[in-house]
């Protein structure tokens, strides 16, 4: 057992946690993700904006290169870059800017002078493409868009089984055979759009080349938007994610929530796990608190002289330590990011995750002292 | 998990659960966790009809309640709404066998190897009992368990007592003696409990479930009381003490006290000899074969919240060449893979994972759960064994 490296303990499996991971990982240690279930940004598409950030700031070049070398490498290719700026449509009929996203949403960006084609099903109560391009088409026209949006509508074939939503097929869409059948079925609806936008839909696990190979069979280029949560581009980037890390050497404790931090003179000894039977104990040298601000669990940091829960929002200082309410670290080896980190919500969630969840990572691994 | 209908509102509808179920993958047209655990509950709860044949083909594998944020008792509630539909006709007998591995051990045993040369000829008749004529059958193997006195020191001693289980107690007791030998040699004093099957086949039968728990933990409690840790190398048991025993009985049931104490000094084998490795109290020589071997995690070794400690111990081993396949649900689950309706859909669920040995193309497949072991043996011809083997053999033990 590798006893000489040092170990790091994460807990939370969103976008900052993973990017802790991967940081750490990166600087040597030893990782431990301890996450409920799946973090947040398997809820969304996974699109990132720079836009309130300071782009020049520390580590914000750094920490993006090695996310995209890290999404490519778990074959969910990432697209753009911190300075781009790309407008890409949701169900709902609005834009939204990103700086980066996933290859197949980056590809249903705003293009000069397009024609798209959004392709749905009749009576699927998710998602309807009619009102979907009339949205779109409205507020691209008061936005002084020159795209076009035609919706193409399938009658409900007979090989979608279950319930008819967008995750149940995503789910079908994983087998490479019904992506065929259904690449055929879209080809004819074209009519010269430049474009295919589709909801997410196209499987949960699909990887870049099979997305290409979709492309490719139905003869042009497809997009995907969000619509309703569960997002199949998320739960892609969450899947595709924990597998690279795996692979790196990260270890994950799913499913059981993180419910105690032990101390013992101002140094975090163990994470303590809600796990059947009895707690499980975790010990490290350093740990990350990524518990993020939806649907988390409480977080309770337990000392000889007492017991304090983890609040909905926390400060850290330039390390990523966790700060208490005198603004001192509350310990020396305790360090946060994602949304927890007051500052971290609204529409750089993303990014902020990316930076923030960059800097605890290679701060705990490297041992950082203030 | 407290059963209220309080918890059904920590299901946010996020279909997680559904993206992980193994049914779902292979049978579009299930409902899924989400209706059949969560949705459908309401209506349960509330004293609705909420009955679906599907109930039935739900395998219990639990990664739904793993993938929950919220940890609402999805395959729990399933479990429940499974007891209370009646069963007629052959199935009705033949889940009434399959509930009570023990009974089936003891009577395989007795008779053996009568009896697995009788398991052979009955091959093609097992349709008639509801049992898939294309499944291959585990044979009876006659061995008593006993400790053989490898720990030298007397002091510093820790007391165990090993719960075999019926897999290890009546087909492969081979791995039993594997167990108690590395235990000793990490300086435990071993003791080999008495005692039947753990009762999770009976998890749709409750009365037989209860009796099973009751007798365990009567034998358990007793050594739990004088200070020994009960150890289980099979994680189908190691599940059902610890996530099953204690939610058999009500609040104020003087059994549940009772099954929280064996619950909360459960060990699962791998898990221990962690513990005892990280203590210093066993040392490892290098693995010099060379063998390639590939681990597959089963899933209620996921269910016990743990990690993989096998994968670890032995992937910290010098010269040790492991590779951790996918954790994905080998199909088998228990006695569902036996059932003659429900064979296809064990294989199916089990093709990627056949898929990925193939591609892996190890010496040897290691993995705890004997089930999860004869699935693979028969999907994919290799050999499997439970990581203990390989374990006592580096040892030299």
């Amino acid at each position: 057992m590798a006893k000489e490296k040092i170990a790091v303990v994460i807990i939370g499996g969103g976008l900052a946690g993973l990017m802790a991971a991967a940081a750490a990982v990166r600087q040597g240690a030893r990782v431990t993700v301890v996450t409920s279930g799946p973090g947040t940004v398997a809820m969304g598409g996974g699109g990132v904006s720079f836009r309130e950030l300071d782009a020049e700031q520390a580590d914000l070049q750094a920490a993006v290169e090695l996310f995209t070398d890290m999404m490519a490498a778990a074959g969910c290719r990432y697209q753009g870059e911190i300075t781009a700026s790309r407008l890409i449509p949701n169900a709902l009929g609005g834009f939204r800017q990103v700086s980066l996203a996933p290859a197949a949403v980056w590809a249903a960006g705003v293009e000069d002078h397009q024609e798209v084609c959004i392709a749905g099903w009749r009576g699927w109560s998710g998602f309807n493409a009619q009102l979907t391009a009339e949205l779109l088409n409205q507020t691209a026209a008061n936005s002084g868009l020159r795209v076009t949006y035609r919706a193409a509508v399938l009658e409900p074939a007979d090989w979608i089984n279950g319930e008819f939503n967008a995750l149940s097929i995503a789910l079908q869409l994983n087998d490479a055979e019904q992506r065929k059948k259904l690449a055929a079925l879209l080809r004819p609806l074209l009519k010269g759009s430049q474009l295919l936008l589709l909801p997410f839909l196209l499987g949960t696990t699909t990887g870049d080349q099979e997305l290409e190979e979709f492309a490719a069979a139905v003869g042009c280029p497809v997009g995907e938007m969000a619509h309703m949560a569960p997002a199949a581009s998320g739960l892609r980037i969450y899947g595709r994610l924990q597998k690279y890390l795996q692979r790196c050497g990260v270890e994950f404790r799913t499913a059981y929530p993180a419910r105690l931090l032990h101390f013992r003179r101002n140094c975090c000894q163990a994470v303590v796990l809600d796990t059947p039977g009895r707690p499980c104990v975790v010990k490290a040298d350093r740990f990350i608190v990524a518990t993020g601000t939806i649907n988390s669990h409480r977080l309770i940091l337990e000392s000889l002289s007492g017991r304090q829960e983890v609040a909905e929002t926390v400060a850290v200082n330039e390390c990523q330590q966790l700060l208490d309410r005198e603004s001192r670290p509350v310990a020396g080896n305790l360090y946060a990011a994602g949304s927890l980190v007051a500052g971290g919500q609204g529409y750089n969630g993303n990014a902020f995750a990316l930076l923030s969840g960059y800097k605890a990572g290679r701060a705990a691994a490297k041992g950082d002292e203030l | 998990m407290t059963q209220n209908i309080l918890d059904l509102d920590g299901c946010i509808k996020c279909s997680y659960c559904n993206t992980v179920c193994p049914l779902l993958t292979v049978r579009p047209d299930y409902p899924g966790p989400k209706k059949l655990g969560s949705d459908m509950e309401r209506f349960r709860r509330e004293g609705l009809a909420g009955d679906s044949d599907w109930l039935d083909y739900c395998l219990g594998c639990g990664q739904c309640e793993l993938a929950c944020p919220n940890q609402v008792g999805i395959a729990e509630n399933i479990a429940a709404a499974q007891r209370n539909r009646k069963k007629t006709g052959i199935k009705r007998i033949r889940d009434y066998f399959l509930a009570r591995p023990a009974l089936l051990g003891k009577i395989g045993t007795m008779a053996a190897p009568v009896s697995n040369w009788a398991l052979q000829l009955a091959g093609p008749f097992l349709a008639l009992g509801g049992m898939s004529s294309h499944r291959q059958l585990p044979a009876y193997k006659i061995s008593r368990l006993v400790t053989v006195g490898l720990n030298q020191s007397e002091t510093h001693s820790r007391q165990v007592v090993f719960f075999p289980g019926c897999s290890i107690r009546y087909n492969d007791p081979e791995i039993g003696e594997a167990a108690i030998r590395v235990l000793e040699k990490a300086g435990c004093r071993v003791t080999v409990a008495d005692g039947g099957c753990c009762g999770l086949p009976a998890a749709g039968d409750e009365a037989e479930a209860l009796a099973a728990a009751r007798s365990n933990l009567q034998v358990l409690a007793a050594w739990v009381r004088q200070g020994y840790q009960v150890i289980t190398a099979c994680t189908s048991c190691g599940y059902t003490f610890k996530t099953r025993y204690p939610g058999l009985f009500d609040q104020d049931d003087p059994w549940r006290p009772v099954a929280i104490q064996v619950a909360a000094q459960a060990y699962d084998l791998g898990e221990i000899l962690t513990e005892l490795y990280e203590a210093g109290s066993l040392e490892i020589p290098a693995e010099t074969t060379g063998q390639r071997l590939a681990y597959h995690t089963s899933c209620h070794l996921r269910a016990q919240g743990i990690g993989r400690p096998w994968l670890n111990l032995l992937q910290g081993i010098e010269g040790v060449q492991l590779a951790a396949l996918d954790e994905r649900c080998c199909g088998m689950s228990g006695t569902y893979g036996f059932k003659q309706e429900k064979y296809a859909i064990s294989m199916a669920i089990g093709q990627p994972l056949f898929q990925e040995l193939r591609q892996c193309q190890p010496e040897q497949v290691l993995t705890e759960c004997a089930t999860c072991r004869m699935q693979i043996r028969q999907g994919t011809g290799y050999s499997v064994r439970h990581p203990v083997e390989i374990f006592a053999r580096i040892l030299g033990c």
